[in-house]
């Protein structure tokens, strides 16, 4: 019992401490370098997933590309940062008028860390493309990609089995319940280029060409051509797998997938119809939205854009919503804890692109800022009372 | 002591949130027209991007019923066939070919509705109007489209195709009853185009 105690007190001395709090602050402030060094190669996205939502920095070391841990990643930091910052206000301070300002600093410095590891765990973003006329209920990843299984045989319904991009790349056989089969992973490529094959010589290998053994849909007809991850935040990264499905009496046929082949692909199996094919990763929701009019105003005489704006109807699936709204710059439309900002727009082609965040965290750095802000003048208010109390005294 | 309980349960929940991993989903939605889903930019019959460096100067080889009298190929034209029917009544076939998507597949069907004077869809409709076809060797896409020139009922039936860095668009137009006596010759033929032996 006695040594239970002790290790619970040696837990409390090391999370109390300030020496750790110090130690963290160092840390937390090599890793913004090193991650701002890293951001040339990366870009924006990659360093967040690689050095600050992650617990630890890996590096990849040989030809085998072995993981190894070399820095604390931004959780793992943050993560002690936050237990650091609670124990101590738990164990260490006490609560006192006196020092209730830097209490409430201090707890709004917690909302800000809490804000951060809910943003970066629940935070979505997507994007809306549609054009004038057409109604949409889904948006589409921008980065993220998956392969639909889709079962049409029902006259009203498809029945869609979405296999994300990241277990492709696993490479292990899938197996699923909503699928009469199996699904095996022949060849996975993060970014590729396709070209049709009757466009390059005859019976050549060009250098490049990885090996491609579709024997269905338009699979057979194209060359891969695999190329360099890009974490160039304007480039978009386009994969390909090479997916054969097998049944209970054996191999059904060789896929090639990519969002590069929006054209559906078919297939029939066991009395039902499928298509087959890789895209952007969508996310349904319980509403529509159809693109009445868009708007690309330029100032006259010129073409410098004025305002960009979509005039959209929201129809909610249940009925419980049925509006018109205005999005445009700096007005976007909040609905049902997503909001809408005008993003892109094609006006010659009557095409707008809205990207849609879903952030359950997004107030919590304004909390945490204006509590902060409270803390602060609280503490300043404080002492200059009792300095001018001192003076008059 | 609660606030050790506390202190492990802030970094099990912490550990478990980097943990997440993403699952395999299923889910029932309306049904919806695949085309849809294809980007306009990216609605072109193939649906596969083509180097610049390869196929530039591709030809395609086709073989034409006999009856088809063989035009030569002039200005865009790639090959030209004339049709002839009943009555000095003639179809024309122009096979021409731009190069990329040729500013969309929505946006050249228009361009052939207006030819006789069909009202212009939207992209989403127009797409509507296509029928996805594989021959032996190309995803085409293929329309009819009945309309009015010259105050006669004229019909145009397409094929487009891509194949190397080029759309190709093949063309069938003529009066109505012509033209749907020729669409199965047509078909026929679109059946044969195949890429050209090299030189």
């Amino acid at each position: 019992m006695s040594s239970e105690v002790t290790v619970s007190q040696a837990f409390i001395k090391f999370f109390t401490s300030l020496k750790l709090t110090v130690v963290l602050l160092v840390l937390s402030m090599l890793l913004v370098f090193i991650a701002t060094i890293a951001q040339v190669q990366l870009g924006i996205h990659g360093v967040l997933d690689r050095y600050f939502r992650t617990f630890f920095v890996m590096a990849f070391v040989g030809e085998n590309r072995i993981p190894l841990p070399w820095f604390p990643g931004g959780y793992l930091i943050g993560g002690f940062l936050l237990i650091n910052l609670i124990a101590s206000h738990l164990y260490r301070f006490k609560i006192t008028w006196k020092k209730a300002g830097i209490q409430l600093t201090h707890f709004g410095l917690i909302v800000l860390l809490v804000g951060e590891l809910v943003t970066g765990i629940l935070q979505e973003e997507f994007a809306l493309t549609f054009n004038e006329g057409e109604t949409k209920s889904y948006s589409e990843a921008f980065r993220d990609n998956e392969v639909v299984i889709i079962d049409t045989t029902d006259a009203d319904e498809d029945v869609v089995t979405a296999i994300p991009e990241s277990v492709i790349a696993d490479g292990d056989p899938i197996q699923h319940g909503a699928l009469p089969f199996r699904v095996l992973i022949h060849g996975y490529y993060a970014n590729a280029d396709l070209t049709m094959r009757n466009s390059l010589p005859a019976d050549s290998t060009p250098p490049g060409m990885a090996p491609n053994i579709a024997n269905q849909g338009i699979g057979p007809r194209i060359a891969v051509f695999p190329k360099r991850y890009s974490y160039d935040d304007n480039d978009r990264n386009l994969p390909v797998a090479i997916l054969e499905l097998v049944g209970t009496e054996g191999s059904i046929g060789t896929w090639l997938v990519s969002p590069m082949l929006p054209m559906p692909q078919t297939f029939e199996y066991a009395g039902r119809s499928f298509r087959i094919g890789m895209r952007f990763t969508r996310e349904y929701k319980p509403f529509a939205m159809k693109l009445i009019e868009l708007k690309h105003d330029v100032y006259p005489g010129s073409q410098i854009p004025k305002n960009f704006s979509s005039r959209v109807h929201v129809t909610a699936l249940d009925g419980s919503e049925d509006r018109e709204a205005l999005i445009y710059m700096n007005h976007p439309l909040r609905y049902q804890g997503y909001t809408f900002y005008q993003f892109q727009m094609d006006s010659a082609n009557g095409m707008s692109r809205l990207q849609v965040v879903r952030n359950p965290g997004y107030m919590m750095p304004y909390i945490a800022t204006i509590l902060m802000t409270l803390g602060l003048l609280l503490q300043f208010g404080i002492h200059l009372v009792k300095f001018t109390q001192r003076r008059t005294a | 002591m609660p606030s050790r309980l506390a202190l492990i349960a802030t970094l099990g929940a912490l550990l478990l949130a980097g943990c997440a991993r993403e699952e395999i989903r299923t889910y029932r939605v309306p049904k919806e027209d695949p085309m849809a889903a294809v980007p306009p930019a990216m609605r072109t019959a193939s649906g596969a991007t083509v180097p610049t460096d390869a196929g530039a100067a591709a030809q395609l080889a086709w073989s034409a019923p006999a009856h088809w009298q063989e035009q030569e190929a002039s200005g865009f034209r790639r090959g030209s066939f004339t049709i002839p029917g009943d009555g000095g009544a003639s179809a024309d076939l122009s096979i021409i070919a731009f190069p990329g998507d040729a500013g969309g597949l929505g946006a050249n069907l228009n361009r052939w509705r207006g030819q006789i004077g069909l009202p212009e869809l939207p992209e989403a409709d127009v797409q509507a109007t296509v029928e996805h076809v594989d021959t032996p060797t190309f995803h085409v896409d293929f329309i009819d489209y009945l309309g009015e020139a010259d105050g006669a009922p004229t019909r145009i039936v397409g094929a487009i195709l891509h194949f190397g860095n080029e759309s190709w668009f093949f063309k069938l137009m003529g009066p109505a009853e012509l033209v749907a006596a020729e669409t199965p010759n047509f078909r026929a033929f679109v059946d044969t185009v195949a890429p050209a032996p090299a030189p």
